[in-house]
Formats: C-alpha cells, sequence, structure tokens
C-alpha cells in the first residue's frame, strides 16, 4: 500500500478544512492486458477509429501517473452528423480486472454525436483508471455518457479533460455508481459562445470515499456552463464534493450555474462540499448553490400514506432527483441498469 | 463619454497623523522583546510564561499556505509595542490633546454622551481612555482594559483567557499572545440586560507597528450585551500589522451582538481572530463591515455548543485599488436545535479583491440542525476579483442546509427601470449599490449606520455610452 495525495483543488483553502485534496492509500495492481472492450457504431463511414493496446504513461488532473493498457481514439468527421450513439463497452471480469485507459474524443468542426462509455463488472474487485479528453472543434456538438458500474469493492478514478472551441457545445452525463473509491476529476476550458454541460448523479454506501472535483475555466466571452449534481450517501460513505467555475478576464456576458444537491441516508454518512466561483470579470452571472441533509419530511409522509415503507419512500425520492438527468442518458439499457444499481441502495 | 464611477471609501479623517511620539517602543520578536513587554506591564510571572510558550508556538508553526501572499511581512521591523506618551484616562480632558482631536475627529466622545454605556480608546499598544456608566457599575457589570482585568480580576481571567481562541489555532494567533498589549474586558453578570452599547475604538498611529489588543467578554447566563468595535490608521509606505484576538463567551439563555466597522489603512495586514463560544438557548450576533487594511484574513467563528444555540451573521466587505479583502466565517454546530443565518456581500472595485472563505461545519451529535449561507459579490469593472470559497460539511442526516451564492456585475434590468422611472443613470446604479449594502447598514447602530454609508461614498458622474 502506497499512500497518494490525489485530485487537488485549482485555489487552496485552510487545510484542516480537509478538502483541499484527498489522502488515499492505494494498492496499484500488476498492469496486464485488457481484452474486453467493445466499439459499436453503426455509421463508420463518419468516424475514425484507432484502438491500440499500448503501454504507455498517462497522467491527469487527479495526480496518479500509471502505464495503460489501452488507448483509442475517436474521431468525428467534419460536417458529420451521427444518428445513433457510438458505444464502448469495458467488461471486466477476472482475466480482464485492471484498466488503464486513454479515451480521445476529436469532433472536428460542424459535427454532432453521442457517446456512451460502459464500465461493467459485478463479481469481483476492479481497478479502473480512466483519462477521456475531448477536443471538440468550432461549432461542433457531442454528448458523452460515462457510467461507472463497476463492483462495489473497485476503485475507480475517472479523469476529463476538455477544450471546446467556439461556439461549440459539449455535454456530459456522469453515473459515479460503482466502486468503493471513485475519484473523479473534471477539467474544461471554454471559449467564445461554448456551452458546456455536465450532469452528475452519484452513490456512495457502506464505507465509500467519493471525491468529485470539477473545474470548468471560462476565458471566451457569452459561453455558458451548467454543473448539476445529484447525491445521495448512506451507511459509512464519505462524500467530497468540490465544484468551480472560473471566470476569467474578457469572458464578458458568460453565464455559470452550478448546484449540488445530496440526501443524506444514514447518522455516520458524512457530506463535505466546496462550491466555488472564482471571478476576475464584471459582466457575467455566476451563481452556486448546494443543499444537503435529509429527505424532506413532508414528500415521505405523503409516500408512506399511500402504504409505501419508509425505506421504498426514500428510495423512491432519491430516484426522483436522480430522475432528470437519468432520463437525459437516452438509452434504454444503461438507464435501467442505473436504477437497478439505485435499487440497491 | 465618462464611465461612471463609484468612489471608493473616502479616508481624511482617518488619514489625519498625529506625530510619532511614545513613552516606550520595542521592535521585534525575540524572547527579551517578550520579557520586555512584560515587565513593563508589570505582569504576574504565569503571563510571561504564556507569552513564552505562544513564541515557541509562534516559531515552529508554518505560514497559512493558502490566501493573499504575506510573504512582505518581516517581523523583525515590526514594532510589537509602543506605549503612548500617556496612561489610562477616566475623563477625555486628562487626555493629551493631539490624541483627544483624534478620537474627537472619529466621534468618539460625541458617541459617548449621545448613544453609548460605555468607551474603551486604545492608541498603540495601550487603552488610553475608559469609562462605564455607573448604573452599569452598579448592576456589577465590569468594562474595563485588558491589563487592568488581568490584575484585579486574575481569577477570572485565568479562566477565560485563551479558552475560546487556544494559543495553538493558528500563527498569527500564536504571535497574539506573545506580545498583546490592550483591549478590552467585559462580564456581564448573570440575568443583567446591557441595553446600550459599550464601545471599543482601537487606533494605530505609529509608523511600523503592531497592535495586539485582547478583548475578552463573558455575557453570563440570561444577560444580554450590545458590543461595538471600530478600528482605523493612518496611511504609511510601510507595512503595519493588526493581530487582535477577540474571545467570546454567550452562557445559557444570553445574547450578545458583537458589531464591527473596520477600516485599517491600506498599508495595514489585518490577520484578526474572533471566535464565540455559544451555550444553550445562547444567541451571536455578527455584524461586520470590512473597509479597510491591505490584505485582511478574517473569519469569526461561532461553536455552537448548547442546544438551540443560535448564531447569525450579517458581513460585508469593500475592497478598492491595492486591496486584498480575504474574509468570510467559520461556524460548527455541536448540540442538537441549533440553527445559523448567514447573509454577506462584497464590493470589488479598482483592482481590489475580495474573496468569502468559509467553513459550516455540522458535527454528528447536532441533530436538527438548520443552515442557510447566503453571499453575493458585486464587481464593479473587469480589472478587480471576487471569489467564493465556502467549505461545507454535514456529519448527520438530520440537516437542513443550503448554501447559495451570486456574483456579477449592477444589473442592466434593474437600471433600465428606475431609468423608465425618471431616474438618472448614474442615480440609479448609486441606489442599487446603495440596496445592496442596505441589509447590512440596518443591521448596524444608527451612528455606523450613518458611518458606513459615509465610508461607502457613491459619487457618480457621466451619461449612458
Amino acid at each position: 500500500m502506497e499512500k497518494y495525495t490525489l485530485n487537488q483543488t485549482p485555489v487552496r483553502t485552510a487545510k484542516n478544512f480537509g478538502i483541499n485534496d484527498i489522502n488515499l492509500e492505494l494498492e496499484i495492481p500488476q498492469i496486464k492486458e485488457f481484452c474486453n472492450a467493445m466499439i459499436m457504431c453503426y455509421e463508420m463511414d463518419k468516424i475514425e477509429v484507432n484502438d491500440e493496446k499500448v503501454h504507455e504513461k498517462m497522467t491527469s488532473k487527479i495526480g496518479l501517473e500509471l502505464d495503460s493498457n489501452y488507448s483509442l481514439e475517436i474521431k468525428v468527421l467534419e460536417n458529420a452528423h451521427l444518428k445513433e450513439p457510438i458505444i464502448i463497452d469495458f467488461s471486466f471480469d477476472d482475466e480482464n480486472d485492471v484498466l488503464i485507459d486513454n479515451i480521445k474524443i476529436v469532433m472536428e468542426k460542424a459535427s454532432k454525436a453521442t457517446f456512451i462509455i460502459k464500465y461493467n463488472g459485478e463479481d469481483e474487485k476492479y481497478f479502473h483508471y480512466l483519462k477521456q479528453e475531448t477536443s471538440a472543434m468550432q461549432d461542433s456538438e457531442c454528448k458523452i455518457v460515462i457510467a461507472n458500474l463497476l463492483n462495489k469493492d473497485s476503485e475507480s478514478f475517472i479523469a476529463i479533460e476538455n477544450n471546446i472551441e467556439n461556439n461549440a457545445k459539449a455535454e456530459y452525463i456522469l453515473a459515479e455508481l460503482g466502486g468503493r473509491t471513485k475519484i473523479s476529476n473534471y477539467y474544461a476550458n471554454l471559449k467564445e459562445f461554448s456551452e458546456n454541460n455536465i450532469k452528475t448523479i452519484y452513490l456512495g454506501t457502506n464505507e465509500d470515499i467519493l471525491d468529485i472535483n470539477y473545474n470548468i475555466e471560462v476565458y471566451g466571452k457569452s459561453a455558458k456552463c451548467n454543473i448539476e449534481a445529484q447525491g445521495a450517501i448512506n451507511g459509512k460513505a464519505h462524500k467530497n464534493f468540490k465544484g468551480t467555475i472560473d471566470f476569467k478576464q474578457g469572458c464578458a456576458n458568460s453565464k455559470g450555474i452550478e448546484n449540488e444537491n445530496c440526501v443524506i441516508l444514514s447518522e455516520e454518512a458524512k457530506s463535505k462540499s466546496l462550491p466555488m466561483l472564482l471571478c476576475k470579470e464584471e459582466n457575467v452571472e455566476g451563481e452556486h448553490g448546494v443543499s444537503s441533509g435529509k429527505i424532506d419530511k413532508s414528500k415521505l409522509f405523503y409516500l408512506m400514506t399511500k402504504g409505501l415503507s419508509e425505506k421504498d419512500s426514500q428510495k423512491l425520492i432519491v430516484k426522483a432527483n436522480f430522475s432528470k438527468i437519468i432520463n437525459k442518458i437516452q438509452n434504454e439499457d444503461l438507464e435501467n441498469k442505473v436504477i437497478e444499481i439505485i435499487d440497491k441502495i | 463619454m465618462s464611465k461612471t464611477n463609484i468612489e471608493e471609501v473616502n479616508r481624511n479623517i482617518y488619514d489625519i497623523k498625529n506625530k510619532n511620539e511614545y513613552s516606550y517602543k520595542t521592535i521585534g520578536l525575540t524572547p527579551n522583546v517578550i520579557k520586555d513587554i512584560s515587565k513593563q506591564k508589570n505582569e504576574p510571572q504565569w503571563m510571561l510564561d504564556l507569552r513564552l510558550k505562544a513564541l515557541e508556538i509562534y516559531e515552529n508553526l508554518e505560514m497559512p499556505t493558502w490566501g493573499p501572499d504575506l510573504s512582505e511581512l518581516d517581523m523583525s521591523k515590526i514594532a510589537t509595542y509602543v506605549r503612548p506618551k500617556t496612561d489610562m484616562k477616566k475623563s477625555w480632558e486628562d487626555v493629551p490633546d493631539d490624541i483627544k482631536n483624534t478620537f474627537d475627529r472619529l466621534g468618539i466622545p460625541e458617541a459617548e454622551k449621545e448613544s453609548l454605556a460605555g468607551v474603551g480608546a486604545q492608541y498603540d499598544s495601550e487603552i488610553v481612555y475608559h469609562s462605564i456608566k455607573d448604573q452599569l457599575v452598579k448592576q456589577g457589570v465590569i468594562y474595563t482594559d485588558f491589563d487592568t482585568a488581568v490584575k484585579e480580576y486574575p481569577e477570572l481571567v485565568k479562566e477565560y483567557f485563551t479558552k475560546c481562541v487556544p494559543m495553538t489555532d493558528h500563527k498569527f494567533i500564536a504571535l497574539h499572545y506573545a506580545v498583546w498589549s490592550g483591549g478590552s474586558f467585559v462580564y456581564v453578570p448573570k440575568g443583567v440586560k446591557v441595553d446600550i452599547p459599550l464601545q471599543s475604538y482601537f487606533r494605530l498611529n505609529a509608523k511600523g507597528a503592531g497592535q495586539f489588543e485582547h478583548t475578552l467578554i463573558i455575557v453570563d447566563e440570561g444577560a444580554s450585551l450590545q458590543f461595538i468595535e471600530g478600528c482605523s490608521a493612518p496611511k504609511y509606505n510601510e507595512i503595519n500589522l493588526h493581530a487582535g484576538c477577540v474571545e467570546l463567551f454567550v452562557k445559557e439563555n444570553s445574547f450578545l451582538r458583537y458589531s464591527t466597522i473596520e477600516n485599517w489603512s491600506k498599508n495595514m495586514l489585518n490577520l484578526n481572530t474572533k471566535k464565540v463560544i455559544v451555550d444553550k438557548n445562547g444567541k451571536i450576533e455578527w455584524v461586520t463591515g470590512s473597509f479597510g487594511s491591505k490584505i485582511s484574513m478574517l473569519y469569526p467563528m461561532s461553536i455552537l455548543n448548547g442546544e438551540n444555540a443560535k448564531c447569525e451573521f450579517t458581513g460585508i466587505s469593500f475592497a478598492g485599488t491595492g486591496q486584498n479583502l480575504d474574509t468570510g466565517l467559520k461556524i460548527v454546530h455541536n448540540a442538537e436545535n441549533c440553527s445559523s443565518v448567514v447573509n454577506s456581500k462584497s464590493i470589488s472595485k479598482g483592482g481590489g479583491a475580495c474573496t468569502f472563505r468559509s467553513n459550516v461545519s455540522v458535527r454528528k451529535r447536532a441533530k436538527n440542525s438548520k443552515i442557510t449561507v447566503s453571499c453575493e459579490s458585486l464587481m464593479l469593472d473587469s480589472i478587480s476579483r471576487s471569489d467564493t470559497i465556502p467549505t461545507n460539511s454535514i456529519e448527520n442526516e438530520d440537516v437542513e442546509f443550503s448554501h447559495e451564492a451570486k456574483i456579477g456585475k449592477i444589473s442592466d434590468q434593474a437600471i433600465f427601470y428606475l431609468m423608465s422611472r425618471g431616474i438618472s443613470e448614474e442615480e440609479a446604479k448609486a441606489m442599487i449599490v446603495r440596496g445592496f449594502a442596505d441589509p447590512i447598514s440596518k443591521a448596524l447602530p444608527l451612528e455606523y449606520a450613518v458611518e458606513m454609508n459615509n465610508l461607502i461614498n457613491l459619487e457618480l458622474e457621466g451619461s449612458i455610452g
């Protein structure tokens, strides 16, 4: 076991607040080949794919440096509009239990596509570290769904880095459901008239550790960003949510909104949040909101008067909180899988 | 085309300097300097031992790794103790003219006559004037300078001194305990309601000096108090330092409102520490306005230690050219049924930087907690900076917590609306800024609300581009 200090916030606050970074003891497994990756696309003429099982150093803003065992680059060609989503499915099993993957997506000018990236594996403890980079060129539009559906004892690290050019739009839907350790980092830099939305659902149970660190830097004029996170923690789970919107000088007329809602379902669970707004530009609108705590008693009471047990009522309310984000996935199989996991909370 | 201009704080009366006169002065921070200060004050041995221990802690603690850059602070050059050329007086007539004139200009004797139940006035390192109305003395209220309290009420001081703010809290509180001087001591006995405020005013005149006053207030069971703290200094070309400490104890069923208007000069590093421990059914109200200083790091802390304890925080910061005001608060809910309401505002202008930094912590035992935090920041140009860095930590499920923050410029829609009612653009903007600060000025005692409105002196000129 080695000690790591990971996922540092872009601006530091007092050390004793305990949120600037996360300290973990990790046992990094031996890195071997991962063979259960599948890419599904019905419009291959509109994309270029390059996938390799290369072993090269991979670093990210999480701060973890490891050798990758899978690399994938998908380029969506200029002006190409994909009607069906590109599905990238990684299935973990006892032979394929370690994945360190680097996925690059290039959205060429005026292209449009949806990606669904799934990490499945229920039987054992797995180790997963993803670095996903997107280059969204001018006028392009992409939606990227990343779902961590791994076994509850797994370790999951997800780092996303984006460059969103003028007038481009990137929407992310992130489901942080599996794993005992869930560390994620999101960075984007926004140019003029670009738009970036992140919608996240997270779950923490047992003794899970979640450390979520998002940072959007707004450079261009009239850019928009929106971070929305819905979560629930139970058992002795410990969650940190750190979200930063950083308005740089010159990003006039830009707007940024950040909201996190965390439902705490047990006496032992701990929720920490650090929603930062950094601003060096006068003409912007920035807002953040955080709410944490118990489920609304009146909602609970209403459902229980309809004959539901307290536990089922709680689940229903959590599902209702998550539903706006789940519905955005627009892939029935994945939506059902996510709901199935929430039901086990 | 001229642009709407909102003036920064008008500092004329605060910037008048007196001749740099003193009867004793120490520079730097060594064990000998500390022994010297203690000897000058004719202190008991326990206090000297405490100072020396604090120095040791100071030397072992690291500088903050976050917040504004403090690298220009060189403690070897700071005058750690400056005794003015007078001792403490009980009548303004006995205070030397130049010092009395300073406090006259600040309006302290006038306010004392009209609306205060007691006044303490500190000049550099020592209190030069202290008074309290006879009626309060008869009720058992103690309001005196801290040095007198150490000698006359040693048991009370020993019971509470360093118990709210331990000297290990951070580097600058250790510094404070090593070289503290001056400040006020207040004890309000059980059941006594002090309806008219007490006020302590801290004036630092000496160039390159530090002010390290210690304020200790105990509001005993069922009692209430309103306390006002004011501070200012004239501007010099070298760094001055303020590392005061405020320890507050709000006992069962008692109430304390602690109001501060801070208007240090723009060469001041203001690294002040304030903390309150609130017992069962007690309530603390903080009202704070931060206008001055080059750098401020100030986060009043409220520990709600008893059931049903309450905290209300209302604060405003105004950072102009060359200022970096890193302010906010800390709240700990440590018992059941506690509640806190925070309303913070900031205005940045002319390259000034305002940071709202907070830590709200709800402990496991603090069931049925309710917390609402709201902060709003107004940017008046694009060379300034405004950051919001709030940490929230919730350790039980029976909590209602919400935090909201907004950042932005003066709303075009609001200006348009007011202009459609026949108001000029300049006046519309002025009204909006005054309205932005209004919740804070409403919470201040009248004379301080007037001072704050003077501080935010809105001078508008120009026309629509």
